[in-house]
């Protein structure tokens, strides 16, 4: 409400300030509205204290009053004014209209306020109208001007159309001729949206083709969005609003076919598509009666464009996909004499394309009949009664042929499944023959038909009668049983695992009668048979229903009594893969979590197979089993939500306690120098690698000093490399993962730093190797959390640089920093993974390693070089760009003398990447590469070096032309004895880099 | 370009392209030695493109693999090949323009011949002497605007 202190008198000299300081006049407004709409004062009184102002002689003036008469309307709730005050205002802007032509967007704002009010009388939009169209030039006006001319007729049309309809031919060629030849692509959307409504409801007559013709002058639409204005209007937008608008009356129908016939025909691909796509609006939009006739006009020209050679493959397509929407339309609007008229047609001129299967577009032609097929069951039934017989009239001579055809069955029978169609009544006795051929293909001896035939003959499984279908069966679970070739094996079990989502009774009837209870009776082939079963089950247990056989085989052969450990080690490889698969899809690993419980079983198996186990220890001492089991639980784990994921945890760490461990491991390492670490802290680390920070911190919050300091002695002090690695895995992770830092974690990264110092003290090479590995993994931790202590942790690293014998780990250690793991510290296991990584990494590490590489020693220098390699690998290409002098020096050092082929190969694929990324910072170090490339292309030792050096010195030619081509005949003389090189890959590539430097400024 | 300007065979029959050339562990095996055959040299000049048309000569079967010989002792290639009409005046210059590619891509000790395959082309006997003349072809070559409609056919993907 407004305050009475503050309320405004409706006297001439208010308003008389407002016209000559109009900017602070907002607030001024509101409170003039709030006053009329209050009832305090009146639209009357407004009027008479503008009265001297709205009829002034100065046109200034006069336009001050309008825009602040119409501000007030605008501004003004739509119930205020009554039917009379409405009519009186329009009256009024009707007039104003023959005034100064600066007064019409406040017209047009006025008016459009107004005919927005609840009371709007009749009569007035059609006085609204006239005035307009007779006094107003619409396209002559500025674009905002004309939308809003565009939105006051939408307004008026949704308000009162029958009195706009009442007027006739005369509103139609009206606004026709107000929306003739709009050309901002705003204005046109706010057209398109509106028009199709307007040629649906207001009679065209004799000015259909007038209307047809506004909109059709867009069609296909031209028009090149702004790149800098990802939201803004584009191309798709404008075409797809002005489709609608050009099928939106029915007697549109005659000038459509015309004009998409028109622009079909165009060399514009952009006009092909968007033919395309009006042809299937016309399809849907228009009555059968308008527009049946119309496909015998429409067709032949597709199916001319889908003729081999007349058209792209982008437009054949679309033009099938048309040629489908077409037949189906009209079948389901009962013109099945069209329709076959269709059909034959298209099949008469596409016939000859599919008569000899040695020419390059049989197969494409048979793709876009099986396209068409898919329209509607009689389309399908006609064209897989001609073509299917066809193809047996060009029976296949070689393999390859074969093949071709068996595709060609899965083009043609799969829409017969989707549609029902009974291939036995249609086909006859070539039914007979085709099915004949599939069971013989099926028991070829050619790979690849056999492959193909099990593929086609899954799909249409359901055209297939019960004793093929038992024939089918047979075949694949024989080969489940006994198949020795890896991609048949594969393809017989997703075949079956395919049918098990269509027919799970049928398959599961299979495994019980003919899988489970088949025993080999030779020992070695049973053995065999269990594991093709075991990884059968793993293909199946995706599939609803399914998992129960995994789990069961898994409780059975993994249990603590009876296990083989070549088995177990198989097993748990299998489980690990099918993991891998499957580790997006939570559905499955809740079911195997939360029903077959297999998480719980295989953490207690591991911790009880220790103890109860005769074979433990080897099970347990095969590092990929282990590391296997770690990732499989890590798997499922980190798929849980918090809840269940902190119930797992407390229930295994309640069991132990790390301060025992810790002082048990200290008293051991004491008595004998040698640790070793159970296997329970394998699982200590699937669990901690899988679970989310929050849950992390929650479990380890009160234990965590101990378990550090536990951790740490394990790094160090183990006996075995994978221990300690498992050790080191674990504190990284706590390290990324544990959410309290001050309070919690600095206390225990500084612990780390004095037991590695420590270690550092002691000067024995195999626990200084240990520590190192211990700060690499802190360094990646940090990093991937972006912590502070990372330039600290790389100090205490390399200072270890002047042990010659740590070079080696060194090396190793920022190869492993530079990669990314695909199990470990990765955001799908919830680790903390600020972005930019790889810049901090580099911008930290580069720097440290080229002031080292300044010494004397060769030994340290070769280190630094190396490692600074490896972080280049994966550097991206503007933090390089930052080092790149610096760096340039080091690269060729490598080129030349640098005696590991890995090395050197990661050297020339980081510098041809860099090529790719920007020559230009190359160019001032030309002579110096193109030298040492050739000689390495020619003399390099492995193949693998001649191949990088010549795709180096491909990415040369991309140079600037006056930077290389000085160099063009050494180049191309030089690589003369690469064209004879020893290996044909080398060959290859010396032909496709010498070509193009012959080429060089000649083309 | 004049050449283009008119097709003589404006509806070619085509077919089909071999698939790529799969690498074998003895090609990936430092320690072997590839000699060179039949197939290497079809890869040489297979996706040289037709003159007349945006086609390789693969797809127009105007070179196949049974259409080269290669002798690894006596260094000869010899590599037939089969214009698509028997009037096509262009021949001469799909014959310059594989020849071209394998003076650039052989080493220098194999004797290249090239020439059109028995009957194929109602001019065989001249086609053959020319492109069996060392000095007109080296002639052809210094020809600038010649040289770039060979570069051309040789490698499309410079020119688009």
């Amino acid at each position: 409400m407004t305050d009475p202190d503050t309320r405004v008198e409706m006297d001439p000299n208010f308003f008389w300030q407002l016209v000559k300081s109009p900017s602070d006049s907002r607030e001024t407004y509101r409170s003039v509205v709030t006053d009329i709409t209050n009832g305090h004062s009146s639209i009357l009184k407004v009027v008479e204290s503008l009265n001297d102002i709205l009829t002034n002689q100065d046109l200034t003036i006069r336009r001050g009053g309008v825009e602040i008469l119409t501000t007030i309307l605008s501004e003004l709730p739509e119930n205020v004014l009554n039917a009379e005050e409405i009519k009186y205002f329009i009256d009024f802007y009707c007039c104003l209209l023959l005034d100064h032509h600066s007064f019409i967007p406040f017209i047009l704002k006025g008016l459009l306020a107004l005919v927005k009010m609840q009371q709007l009388p009749d009569h007035v939009v059609s006085k609204i109208f006239t005035a307009i169209n007779l006094n107003f030039i619409c396209q002559s006006q500025p674009q905002a001007d004309r939308r809003l001319c565009y939105q006051l007729m939408n307004v008026m049309m949704d308000k009162k159309p029958a009195e706009l309809q009442a007027l006739g031919p005369d509103f139609v060629c009206g606004y026709l001729s107000i929306i003739d030849s709009e050309r901002d692509p705003r204005n046109l959307m706010l057209l398109f949206e509106r028009l199709p409504e307007f040629f649906k409801n207001f009679p065209l007559g004799h000015l259909a083709e007038d209307a047809f013709e506004a909109v059709s002058c867009y069609f296909p639409v031209d028009f090149r969005s702004n790149p800098k204005d990802p939201r803004g209007i584009t191309r798709d937008d404008l075409s797809s609003a002005l489709m609608p608008c050009l099928t939106a009356n029915e007697n549109f129908h005659s000038y459509v076919v015309d004009l998409v016939l028109e622009k079909f025909t165009s060399d514009l691909e952009i006009a092909k598509t968007d033919s395309l796509i009006l042809m299937k609006q016309c399809f849907r939009d228009f009555p059968s009666d308008k527009i049946a006739e119309s496909s015998l006009t429409i067709i032949p020209v597709l199916v001319d464009a889908m003729k081999p050679g007349n058209a792209s493959i982008e437009i054949q397509q679309p033009c099938a996909d048309v040629v489908a929407h077409i037949l189906s339309y009209l079948y389901y609007h009962n013109e099945s004499n069209i329709g076959e008229k269709v059909i034959s047609l298209i099949y008469s001129n596409l016939e000859k394309f599919i008569s000899d299967i040695e020419l390059s577009f049989f197969l494409p032609t048979v793709r876009l009949l099986a396209k068409i097929s898919a329209s509607c069951s009689t389309t399908c039934q006609f064209l897989t009664s001609r073509m299917v017989p066809k193809l047996f009239s060009v029976y296949p001579q070689s393999t390859s042929q074969l093949s071709l055809v068996l595709e060609c069955f899965s083009l043609l029978f799969t829409p017969c499944v989707s549609l029902k169609i009974n291939c036995a009544d249609i086909l006859n006795s070539t039914w007979e023959q085709v099915t004949k051929l599939l069971e013989n293909c099926c028991e070829n001896a050619e790979k690849k038909i056999l492959v193909a035939a099990f593929k086609v003959s899954t799909s249409i499984i359901s055209l297939l009668d019960t004793k093929q279908k038992i024939i089918f069966y047979m075949q694949l679970i024989n080969r489940i049983k006994s198949e020795t070739d890896a991609e048949i094996w594969n393809t017989s079990a997703d075949c079956l695992q395919l049918l098990a989502k269509t027919y799970p009774e049928e398959v599961k009837n299979l495994i019980d009668f003919e899988l489970i209870n088949y025993n080999p009776i030779d020992d070695k082939e049973r053995d065999e048979f269990q594991k093709r079963l075991f990884q059968f089950f793993c293909v199946l247990a995706p599939v609803s229903g399914f998992p129960k056989y995994l789990d069961t085989a898994v409780r059975l052969h993994i249990g603590l009594q009876q296990s083989s450990i070549d088995f177990t080690d198989f097993i748990i490889d299998s489980i690990k893969k099918l993991l891998m698969k499957e580790k997006t899809n939570k559905f499955f690993l809740a079911i195997l979590h939360d029903e077959l419980k297999l998480t719980d079983y295989l953490l207690k198996w591991w911790e009880a197979g220790t103890d109860i186990l005769p074979d433990s220890a080897s099970i347990f001492d095969n590092e990929q089993t282990a590391r296997n089991l770690t990732y499989s639980i890590t798997i499922i784990i980190r798929s849980l939500d918090e809840k269940s994921q902190l119930n797992l945890a407390v229930d295994v760490f309640k069991i132990i306690d790390y301060s025992k461990r810790f002082m048990n491991s200290f008293y051991y390492l004491e008595s004998q120098g040698d640790l070793s670490l159970p296997d329970l802290d394998h699982s200590l680390f699937a669990i901690l690698n899988g679970i989310h920070p929050n849950v992390l911190t929650q479990v380890l919050r009160e234990d965590l000093s101990h378990i550090v300091k536990y951790l740490t002695t394990m790094a160090v002090y183990c006996s075995r490399p994978f221990c300690c690695l498992v050790a080191c895995r674990c504190l990284a992770t706590i390290v990324n993962k544990f959410l309290e830092d001050s309070s919690g974690l600095q206390p225990q990264i500084e612990f780390i730093y004095v037991s590695v110092n420590s270690v550092f003290s002691k000067n024995k090479t195999s626990l200084t190797i240990n520590a190192v590995n211990i700060l690499f993994h802190l360094i990646k931790s940090l990093l991937y959390r972006n912590h502070a202590d990372v330039n600290r942790c790389f100090d205490e690293l390399l200072i270890t640089l002047s042990q010659p014998e740590i070079h080696e780990t060194i090396k190793e250690g920022f190869h492993e920093l530079s990669v990314e793991d695909e199990y470990f510290l990765n955001a799908a296991s919830h680790f903390r993974i600020e972005s930019g990584f790889r810049e901090r990494l580099f911008s930290c590490a580069v720097p440290k390693l080229l002031e080292f590489s300044k010494t004397d020693s060769k030994s340290v220098k070769h280190t630094c070089t190396i490692s600074i390699v490896y972080l280049l690998a994966n550097a991206s290409p503007n933090i390089i760009q930052k080092f790149f002098k610096e760096i340039i020096p080091l690269l060729m050092s490598v080129l030349v003398d640098h005696e590991s082929a890995e090395v050197v190969t990661l050297t020339l694929d980081k510098i041809k990447t860099m090529l790719v990324e920007n020559t230009v910072a190359f160019e001032e170090y030309v002579e110096t590469f193109l030298s040492r490339l050739t000689v390495l292309a020619r003399e390099g030792k492995f193949m693998r070096i001649r191949i990088a050096a010549l795709q180096c010195l491909l990415q040369f030619t991309k140079l600037n032309p006056s930077v290389i081509l000085p160099f063009k005949s050494k180049i191309s003389q030089e690589l003369v004895p690469c064209l004879d090189d020893k290996k044909r890959l080398v060959r290859q590539e010396a032909v496709k880099t010498r070509s193009r430097w012959l080429v060089l400024g000649s083309m | 370009m004049e050449i283009l300007s008119s097709l003589e065979n404006q509806n070619p029959t085509l077919y089909g392209k071999c698939c790529d050339r799969s690498v074998s562990a003895d090609d990936e095996d430092d320690s072997v030695a590839d000699l060179f055959d039949e197939r290497e040299v079809f890869d040489l000049i297979r996706h040289i493109r037709d003159p007349e048309h945006p086609l390789s000569l693969e797809e127009l079967h105007v070179v196949e693999v049974k259409g080269i010989m290669i002798d690894n002792v006596k260094n000869e290639v010899k590599v037939n090949f089969t214009p698509t009409i028997p009037h096509c005046s262009m021949a001469l210059l799909i014959g310059l323009s594989i020849r071209v590619q394998l003076l650039r891509s052989l080493p220098a000790r194999f004797k290249v011949s090239v020439v059109v395959s028995p009957n194929s082309h109602r001019s065989e006997a001249d086609i053959n002497k020319q492109l069996a003349d060392k000095e007109r072809v080296a002639a052809a070559l210094e020809n600038v605007n010649l040289i770039k409609v060979i570069n051309d056919c040789i490698m499309p993907e410079l020119t688009g």
